[in-house]
């Protein structure tokens, strides 16, 4: 088995970032800070709330966060924990928000997609992709529907690759307690993907 | 160590981390894609939807300081309700002199008196005169010339219900009130300790030793030296100083009517 991985297919290179220039607010050296960490930024917050409308608002706030406070911004360090740490802060006052509770209660994951997202890529089969885009919405939903404490260690630890020490200083729990999440939060996504799988 | 640990997952475990692992991840909407990108590079953002929440109320911590301060309330007015009343020198009509703590007060002066008389004082009277101290329901004290005594706290009223008084020399006269019930005083002479938990009894602290004599109640005489011997009604106990054994016998013929009158004199004004 492998080790925790992170969305390696969207994983850049953060020394080739102009990370002075995003302190600057420079507009080349956002645009390429976004490029590089949008699509890991939208894939931790969909995991994290489970629903594309929360997502694409969580999104905006953390990229708005993160205008606000690039110039605190440590070119000298690699800026994904500070990212990352930035979207779950969004996502936990979401959490927290009656809005998003009452959007739970009234609109499910099975909603169907709104269409904003490809369902193939270019030169992609397109049975393939149904499949796997089967398998992706399978998945998400099954993350969804584990309840949060375990939602975050999972994602934190399986996307991101987080450490359970990191994970435990970010949640404000132990790193034991974030491990037995972590296995709790396996067992419990074994049974519900075999839910979701019928 | 935690990472040192690597997570060794089981067959089901290793299937859904396959899972996992293998799904494709979330992707954005072109079109929100493009915008956002172009709101973050220039800065302006459409309204955000995101409800910016103030900082959550610490609900625990507000719970612990409400609890802590209803605590310290309650120990506090516990405390307070739970003073007994302070010793009150009864007025005297002799030309002694009181020395409370090294400082000399006329026996009359009972104002001044009462104000300097806190336990553990140390209380010598000189002169010709008793002295009758009263701690209201609780203890009555009667001091013989010459007696030389540290004055014990009166038991409280829930808590700290046990009491300590030293007599150096001297004759003490003590009566217990009705509030006393279920309280304890140990009076400790050169020679013994006196336990009294509700009597009417007197300290004889003599040069050649103590004698305990009760009028009423059980008192129990514990020989620094010795066993503990417990006095009923009516005798008294010497303990000879240098000795190890009580001696029991009947109470003194002069202590029977000094003590009747301490007991239906003081009770009045006590109780």
């Amino acid at each position: 088995m492998t080790s925790p991985n992170r969305d390696r297919a969207q994983e850049g290179d953060s020394s080739v970032l102009d990370l002075a220039g995003v302190r600057r607010r420079d507009p080349e050296a956002l645009a390429a800070f976004f490029e590089q960490h949008f699509d890991r930024v939208y894939a931790l917050v969909l995991r994290l709330l489970g629903d594309r409308h929360s997502a694409q608002d969580a999104a905006q706030e953390v990229f708005l966060k993160i205008h606000r406070a690039a110039h605190t911004l440590d070119p000298s360090r690699d800026p994904e924990p500070w990212i990352t740490t930035i979207a779950y802060n969004v996502c936990r006052d979401l959490w927290r928000s009656g809005a998003y509770r009452l959007s739970r209660q009234a609109a499910s994951i099975d909603d169907p997609d709104n269409g904003d997202t490809p369902l193939t890529s270019r030169g992609e089969d397109p049975e393939e992709a149904l499949i796997a885009s089967e398998r992706r919405d399978q998945v998400q939903r099954a993350i969804a529907a584990l309840n949060e404490p375990l939602r975050i260690v999972i994602v934190l630890r399986e996307y991101q690759g987080w450490s359970y020490e990191r994970i435990a200083e970010l949640t404000g729990t132990t790193p034991v307690a974030a491990r037995k999440r972590y296995s709790r939060a396996l067992a419990e996504l074994g049974k519900l993907l075999e839910k979701v799988a019928v | 160590m935690i990472e040192g640990a690597e997570f060794k997952p089981g067959s089901d475990e290793a299937r859904v981390l396959e899972q996992l692992r293998t799904a494709a991840p979330p992707v954005a909407g072109a079109a929100f894609r493009e915008r956002l990108k172009r709101e973050f590079v220039s800065g302006e953002f459409a309204a955000s939807r995101v409800v910016a929440l103030p900082a959550p109320p610490r609900r625990h911590r507000a719970r612990w300081v409400v609890g802590f301060a209803a605590a310290a309330t309650v120990t506090i007015v516990a405390a307070a309700l739970n003073q007994p009343p302070r010793w009150t020198a009864m007025p005297s009509s002799g030309t002694g002199q009181v020395v409370v703590n090294g400082v000399s007060l006329p026996v009359r002066d009972t104002a001044e008196l009462t104000r300097r008389l806190t336990p553990g004082s140390r209380v010598r009277l000189q002169g010709g005169e008793e002295l009758n101290l009263v701690s209201s329901g609780l203890l009555a004290i009667q001091l013989s010339p010459g007696t030389e005594l540290i004055l014990p706290s009166p038991p409280g009223r829930w808590f700290g219900r046990a009491a300590r008084a030293t007599v150096d020399r001297g004759l003490v006269r003590l009566t217990t009130g009705r509030r006393f019930g279920g309280a304890h005083l140990a009076i400790t002479t050169p020679e013994a300790t006196v336990h009294v938990t509700g009597t009417t009894l007197a300290v004889i602290a003599e040069s050649t030793g103590t004698c305990v004599c009760v009028l009423e109640g059980i008192a129990h005489v514990h020989p620094h030296k010795g066993t503990m011997t417990r006095v009923s009604p009516g005798t008294r106990v010497d303990i000879a100083r240098g000795t190890r054994e009580p001696h029991a016998g009947e109470m003194r013929l002069a202590e029977r009517p000094k003590l009747l009158d301490l007991r239906d004199r003081l009770k009045s004004v006590m109780n």
